[in-house]
């Protein structure tokens, strides 16, 4: 056994120490992520920083939306009726992008518009949607009822029907996430394939250079290969594991540096919510999060459960291999 | 020390080793001589358990080979093979942990190797950057860096320059003052006949020849003589007459000249003389010890299978 971790060693070295491993140890996760935060961006186009003109004749917004500073939307009010043409042409208005329309009847038929010049991103649709709901919430809370705003959140828990197809009880939708599925598919192909041509690769190596000869004189075959297997099996680890740290870090400092739109929490920064109606506001949020690759990667992957497989594969196609080896040895009696 | 009884080997329909018996005593060197595909290595891979014979067995101190032996038997290959990114001193150090010895002893017998061969200076190097003469050195020193009992070696003297050579030639006779066993695998009968005391001949597959050799020389007559004499070379071919072929001479000293002969049918030193007396003056007759090339050629010739 001691030969087999000898061999194995020396395999970890030649291939962890090695400047093109540690260049990809760095470059593969930098890769991914860049891939991701492209892949976001461009489902994400649109203007990212408007001017919101609010029109409310009966003032019934008093002038406020919300005790959160926002850099990307700037919010301005005009008591009184704007027509589109008035805002598309007027001079005054030229420097407004949007014009969001709360009339007098919105406490009770709860529709508001929103004219846009250009189009809008999600992040900044999500924060205009937001904004505007939390604020009609509290004029309604403060029109009708003598609840606090916290107390009113917490009883608001939507009654969440959900309708779905018997022969898809789960409704699970494939389409959405099954790329996630090909995809981590083949990155396990690729990962074992990669390193066990890497396997091939060293045989071949070693049997040019011939220090095969030398080495079968003092182990077996089997322990040589047992050896290399293990070797080469624990750098592909090393560096998947490298790999999913960097791309996990990367991931929890996007949520909070570019992705902060899409997120609840920071979003919502500054604002006090009771422990109920954070729940309720996190699952809304989530079912309307808006960018797909976001809510692809942030909710629906079960990384829980597709990390566990992954090593599971990772591992039967290195025994896989050892077992074609032993078969092969069998065949020829060697 | 070696026992190997019996043993036969083929690959497929062609058979390597047929029936091979021999022993190999302890403390000595023995030369393993053959032509090409004569079962040279196959033997010497059946020493290392790196195949397993068809038939027969083999015994390392009295017990049968098994793979607990191979710490005690050290082996270069006729194809060398080091990794070519490892340092002088890492693959000392590898090779010796993987035959069994400690981090400590390996360390410390990869140090005693580097400067046994004076190999200091570029121990820190890598295999890649070394010469061949250097990594000739580095390849020998991984055969016997775990101290072995038994050493194999196969061609160990190519690519050495003299000086190597001679350093080599002298590490392998301590060996045998050490009570070491070497076998020597090699084409060149010189070196057999300077460093082996005994010698084992294969050819296809099956010995020829397994004895000493000073037993081999002596069972073997040499057809060849050497006159030194004094006088004219037309009076010394006339002599000759027609029971001596005269192969080459040459002037050794101012009058003295050296010739080479070989004899006809079953002439004598005595019948040399006879022929040459009174024609020019002798100053020396002798028969040339027979060489080791000759010898073998002979019974690889002669098929004479012990």
């Amino acid at each position: 056994m001691r030969s087999v971790f000898l061999i194995s060693w020396r395999e970890i070295q030649q291939r962890v120490f090695n400047r093109s491993f540690l260049l990809m140890l760095l470059l593969g996760p930098l890769l991914i992520l860049s891939l991701f935060y492209f892949l976001v961006q461009a489902a994400d186009e649109g203007k990212k920083q408007v001017s919101v003109l609010i029109a409310d004749p009966g003032d019934l917004l008093e002038g406020i939306i919300s005790s959160k500073e926002n850099t990307a939307v700037q919010y301005s009010f005009v008591s009184d009726y704007l027509t589109l043409t008035e805002f598309k042409t007027g001079k005054a208005y030229e420097k407004y992008d949007v014009l969001m329309e709360v009339n007098e009847k919105v406490l009770n038929n709860k529709k508001v518009f929103v004219f846009y010049r250009d189009f809008l991103s999600n992040s900044i649709q999500n924060s205009l949607r937001f904004t505007l709901e939390r604020r009609v919430e509290e004029v309604i809370i403060e029109e009708f009822s003598d609840l606090s705003i916290e107390s009113y959140r917490q009883m608001k828990q939507p009654l969440n029907i959900d309708f779905r197809n018997l022969e898809n009880p789960t409704n699970a939708r494939a389409g959405d996430a099954g790329w996630v599925g090909y995809f981590f598919g083949a990155l396990i192909i690729l990962f074992t394939l990669f390193y066990g041509m890497s396997i091939l690769r060293g045989i071949a190596r070693e049997k040019s250079n011939r220090v095969v000869e030398v080495l079968v004189s003092v182990i077996s075959p089997g322990q040589l290969m047992l050896g290399k297997i293990i070797g080469i099996g624990m750098s592909a680890l090393v560096q998947l594991l490298f790999w999913l740290l960097v791309i996990s870090v990367g991931l929890w400092a996007f949520q909070g540096v570019f992705f902060s739109d899409f997120f609840l929490s920071e979003s919502f920064m500054g604002m006090q919510f009771s422990e109920g109606a954070h729940e309720a506001l996190q699952s809304e949020f989530t079912r309307v999060r808006n960018n797909e690759m976001i809510h692809l990667i942030y909710d629906r992957v079960n990384l829980g459960l597709i990390l566990p497989f992954f090593f599971l594969f990772f591992l039967s196609f290195f025994t896989f291999v050892w077992r074609i080896f032993q078969l092969n040895r069998g065949c020829n009696g060697f | 020390m070696i026992e190997i009884s019996n043993v036969s080997k083929s690959f497929r329909r062609k058979s390597a080793l047929i029936n091979v018996s021999l022993k190999i005593a302890k403390g000595t060197i023995t030369g393993l001589l053959g032509p090409n595909g004569a079962g040279k290595t196959t033997l010497i891979r059946l020493m290392n358990i790196m195949l397993v014979p068809d038939e027969g067995y083999l015994k390392y101190d009295g017990q049968l080979l098994k793979k607990d032996h191979l710490k005690n038997i050290g082996y270069l290959p006729e194809e060398r093979g080091l990794y070519p990114d490892m340092t002088v001193n890492e693959q000392l150090n590898f090779f010796a942990k993987l035959r069994g010895l400690s981090r400590e002893e390996a360390s410390l017998n990869a140090k005693y190797w580097i400067e046994k061969l004076k190999m200091s200076e570029w121990s820190h190097e890598t295999i890649q950057s070394l010469s061949k003469g250097m990594a000739q050195k580095v390849q020998f020193a991984v055969a016997v860096v775990h101290d072995p009992e038994f050493i194999i070696l196969d061609e160990p003297l190519t690519g050495f320059d003299p000086i190597n050579v001679d350093l080599i030639k002298n590490l392998l006779f301590e060996f045998k003052e050490a009570g070491k066993t070497v076998l020597l695998s090699t084409h060149n009968m010189h070196r057999v006949q300077d460093m082996c005391s005994h010698v084992i001949l294969l050819n296809e597959g099956r010995i020829v020849s397994n004895c000493s050799i000073k037993e081999l020389l002596d069972g073997y007559e040499s057809d060849r003589f050497v006159v030194r004499y004094r006088g004219t070379s037309i009076a010394f071919a006339n002599a000759l007459w027609t029971d001596f072929e005269l192969l080459e001479q040459i002037e050794i000293q101012e009058g003295l000249i050296e010739a080479h002969l070989l004899k006809r049918g079953d002439k004598s030193v005595d019948d040399l003389i006879r022929n040459l007396q009174g024609h020019v003056t002798i100053d020396s007759v002798y028969r040339e010890q027979p060489q080791m090339d000759h010898i073998f050629l002979d019974l690889i010739e002669k098929g004479n299978i012990e």
